[in-house]
Order: structure tokens, then C-alpha cells, then sequence
């Protein structure tokens, strides 16, 4: 048994590598693809082993896909906030540095997870019912606060482009001929048009230091409170994620790009184990591997849940160190390419990968969303407010 | 480009953009499939189904309908109190959801067939 638990979580690092790295390819469509065959594995192994090779890979997934976002502007709908601040010191060359912040967020956010689980369990079931009811008015009260929080000058155009992002989202979602309506969404606004943006201007891309960038202590303490409170909170609410609850921790406290990335390395982990947490306690997947965890499982056992935490916890130790490996190889190689050619190659790649996993369709949102990621850059208003797209269907959703 | 140029471009390709995918989102629907035809796999793929409504019941605010098209049967939900269509043939655009191990559909849109 042990043997083959260790085999599923290396097998599930190497496809958390694979998942983090590559954009467009999500964990959701691997563990697609292992549920799909898995009669022929379970002639093998049982279901629980399967698990840990979907635990591992997410939780590895969790680590290396900064990475894409921050060194080629191309990141998934959890990574997409990372990819302003990342590129910034990217700008500055602190690529290496500023995936490690994510990683210390990573890090310290599987541990919080950890901890946070016992009290998940016992807490969770009564406290459902209440946070379900009052979602979308958190969700409008942080908006409000965010936008009195602008320059006056600034304000009227903030909620412009929340609106147009949420109008975009929401049509896009139930846009019937799409499928993985947030792939050519997210891509667009915040991967793409970084990219065109980079194009036109003609940025070059200084030589990358292997180093770490100095932060506070305190900063780190700050982020991770933050991302306690709001990966709390998104954990066990449907249709709200990583990104909603980066947009809540903004709303509580204005933090610098550094204790920034800390956020949201430790929110994209702490979801996602959590997930595991709410899956065992209220029986109700929130992420799409949860959803293929209870498909495998069918009854989750208590030992099952501390066995998959057991497994978070090792394959995200390993990450660590396997998402140091990778930034370095990305700095000590970006300066070698020609950037403007690289932007034009991602851009390229997403634009093939965009009708492959989303249909023909997809390129009309592709090429808006990049057009109004564009646009929020041009007008100088922070791209949080692009985070519309998924934050306005969800109040809809909640109060009709 | 001037920054200029490319403002009001990005504005003019969003705003058009956005009215497009309106337009067609309201307008594009997948073709009608069999209900035995559906599969887990399908899982948060949109579908549309045409059969008669067997059962309906409401709970809690929640309607659900049992759909039957003559190659198999299934659970239609709306989070919801919707009007009674109990014995209409009726086609339904929705999205594939799992509950408790069962496959349903979530609907978008339902229509009585005249």
C-alpha cells in the first residue's frame, strides 16, 4: 500500500508540473481524463490511490502555476491577479523573487489549511446556512468600498469596467456553444492583453536575479490572516473561489504588491485544500477536483480526509523546492529570448489552445476580454475591477 | 499606436465585442441530443432535451422535473417555483450537474412544444 501511495504522489507532482506549467491545461482536465479510464487503473489500485495522484497534482498545481503567470503573462483564473504585480518585478528583475513570495504564500497557506481543518469540520456544517445567505451582499458592500477607495477621478471608471467585465462574464457563462467559459476569459483579460500591451511597447525584459525579495515579517503575518478570513470564507460557498476571495482580502486592507503575492500564493493553497476539508464535512464539492474526489470515493471516510491531507502536505513540501527549480531555469533563461517574440508566441499559443478547449466561439471572448484588459491598462484603473467577469454572475446568481 | 489610437480601439472592439457574445448567446443553442446519450462526462456541458414532463414537484423553492424522451428518463432542476408543466412536451436548454451521484440537468431555459 505504501509503495503505491508514494508512486501516486510522484506520478501526481510530475502532473502538477506538467498542469502548472502549461497554460490552458487545468488539473480539472487530467483528472477528466483519469476518471474517464478509470476502469482500467482500478484493476490495480483502488479509488483512494487515485485520490492521492489527484491531491498531489493539485496541490502541485497550486505551487508551479505562478510561473506562467508571472514570467509569461499567460496564468489560470486563481493565478490571474499575479500577473500586474508580477510582471512588475519582472520589469525590475525579480522574477525569481516574486514567484518565491507566492511560494512563501503557498507554503505557509497548506500549513493554515492544515491547521484550520479540525475546526472546519466541527464549525462548517452550522455556519453554511448563514454564509450562504449573505455571499452576494459581502460581495457588493467589498465592490462599493473598493471603488469609494479610487481617486475621485477614477472612481466613475472603475465601476465602468467592472460592469463590462461582469456583462462580458456573465454572457460568456451562459454562452450555451462554450465550453471552460473562464479559459478564453481570464486568458484574455489579464494574460493576453498584458502581452499586447508588452508588444507594443516594446518592453525588454532586464537579466533576472536568482534572489529573494525582502519582505516584513509582518507583511507575510498580514497576508496570511488575510487569506485565513476570505479562503475561509470562498471555501464552502459554490461559484466563489481564489479570486473573489483575493478581491475581499483587498477590500479589508490595502497591502503593497509584495505582501500581495504572498496573499494570494497562500489563498490559491489554502482553497484548495479546504475544498478536501468541505467536501468531507458538508458532503458538497466546491472545486472541480473535489467533484471528481467524491465521484471516486463515493463515501469519505474521516481517515480518508487526514490521509489525503497527509499526502497535501508532502507534495507540497516537494513543490516547494520544485518551484524554486523551475523559476530559476525560467530567470536564467528570459533573457535569452527575444521577449517581444515570446509575447507574440504565447499570444499565438492561447490563441490555438482557445477554440481546442473552449470551441470556435471562444476567440469572439478572447479578443474582447483582451480588448478590455487592454483598455483597463491604457485608463491606468487597477484590474482587480476586471475580476467583474466572475464577481457580478455570482451576485446575480445569489440573489435571483 | 499612439495611446490615444489604442484606447479608443480596445473600447470600440470590447464594446462591440460584448454586444456580440449578448447576441449570440441568446440567440446560439446546442442541437436537441437523446437523454440516454448523457453521460458523467458531460458534467457543466450545455445540453438540450426534448420529452414529456412525467412528474413535478416543488421543495423548498426548488422545482424539479422528471423528464422522459423515450430513451430514457431524467431529474430537470430549477433553483426556482416555475409554472406547472406536468404532462407538456417540452424542450429544455440546461447544464449538466451531478448531485449525490445522480446526473440532472440544471435549467436555463424551458419551452412548450405546440
Amino acid at each position: 500500500m505504501i509503495g503505491y501511495i508514494l508512486i501516486a504522489i510522484f506520478l501526481g507532482l510530475i502532473a502538477g508540473i506538467f498542469t502548472g506549467l502549461i497554460p490552458g491545461i487545468h488539473i480539472n482536465l487530467l483528472a477528466l481524463l483519469l476518471f474517464s479510464s478509470s476502469a482500467f487503473f482500478l484493476q490495480f489500485t483502488d479509488p483512494s490511490i487515485l485520490v492521492i495522484f489527484i491531491v498531489s497534482m493539485a496541490v502541485t498545481h497550486t505551487f508551479l502555476d505562478f510561473i506562467p503567470s508571472i514570467f509569461l503573462g499567460a496564468p489560470d483564473e486563481d493565478t490571474a491577479l499575479s500577473v500586474l504585480p508580477g510582471h512588475r518585478f519582472l520589469l525590475k528583475g525579480n522574477g525569481y523573487g516574486a514567484v518565491r513570495l507566492t511560494v512563501i504564500g503557498s507554503f505557509f497557506g497548506l500549513l493554515i489549511a492544515l491547521a484550520l481543518a479540525p475546526f472546519f469540520i466541527i464549525v462548517l456544517p452550522y455556519f453554511y446556512p448563514f454564509l450562504i445567505k449573505i455571499i452576494a451582499f459581502l460581495l457588493i458592500a467589498i465592490i462599493i468600498f473598493l471603488i469609494l477607495k479610487e481617486e475621485k477621478s477614477k472612481r466613475i471608471l472603475a465601476l465602468f469596467l467592472f460592469l463590462l467585465a461582469g456583462i462580458l462574464g456573465y454572457a460568456t457563462i451562459n454562452f450555451p456553444l462554450i465550453k471552460q467559459p473562464l479559459f478564453p476569459l481570464f486568458t484574455g483579460l489579464f494574460g493576453a492583453s498584458l502581452l499586447t500591451v508588452s508588444i507594443i511597447k516594446n518592453v525588454k525584459i532586464p537579466k533576472q536575479k536568482i534572489k529573494s525579495i525582502k519582505i516584513k515579517r509582518k507583511n507575510i503575518l498580514q497576508a496570511l490572516s488575510l487569506s485565513i478570513f476570505s479562503s475561509s470564507l470562498v471555501s464552502f460557498l459554490p461559484g466563489v473561489g481564489s479570486s473573489q476571495a483575493a478581491v475581499i482580502s483587498s477590500g479589508l486592507k490595502k497591502i503593497d504588491e509584495k505582501t500581495f503575492l504572498v496573499l494570494l500564493g497562500a489563498i490559491n493553497t489554502t482553497v484548495m485544500i479546504l475544498s478536501l476539508v468541505v467536501l468531507y464535512s458538508v458532503s458538497k464539492p466546491r472545486t472541480g477536483i473535489a467533484v471528481f474526489i467524491g465521484r471516486f470515493l463515493g463515501t469519505f471516510t474521516e481517515q480518508q480526509l487526514w490521509l489525503f491531507l497527509a499526502v497535501a502536505l508532502i507534495a507540497g513540501s516537494l513543490a516547494v523546492f520544485i518551484t524554486f527549480i523551475f523559476a530559476r531555469i525560467f530567470s536564467k533563461n528570459m533573457v535569452k529570448i527575444n521577449y517581444k517574440r515570446l509575447c507574440l508566441g504565447v499570444l499565438v499559443f492561447l490563441l490555438i489552445l482557445v477554440p481546442i478547449f473552449s470551441g470556435w466561439f471562444a476567440i469572439l471572448v478572447f479578443i474582447t476580454a483582451t480588448a478590455l484588459g487592454i483598455l483597463t491598462s491604457m485608463l491606468g484603473i487597477r484590474k482587480m475591477y476586471l475580476m467583474g467577469c466572475l464577481i457580478l454572475p455570482v451576485i446575480i446568481w445569489y440573489l435571483i | 499606436m499612439k495611446t490615444r489610437s489604442l484606447l479608443k480601439f480596445s473600447l470600440i472592439t470590447a464594446l462591440i465585442g460584448i454586444y456580440l457574445i449578448i447576441i449570440l448567446a441568446n440567440t446560439l443553442e446546442p442541437s436537441i441530443i437523446k437523454i440516454s446519450d448523457i453521460n458523467e462526462n458531460m458534467v457543466d456541458e450545455w445540453v438540450r432535451i426534448k420529452g414529456n414532463v412525467t412528474n413535478q414537484k416543488n421543495i423548498d423553492g426548488l422545482t424539479i422535473l422528471t423528464l422522459y424522451d423515450g430513451t430514457a428518463g431524467i431529474h430537470v432542476v430549477m433553483y426556482k417555483k416555475i409554472e406547472n408543466f406536468e404532462n407538456s412536451e417540452v424542450i429544455i436548454l440546461g447544464k449538466i450537474i451531478e448531485y449525490k451521484g445522480e446526473i440532472e440537468v440544471e435549467i436555463n431555459k424551458i419551452q412548450v412544444v405546440k
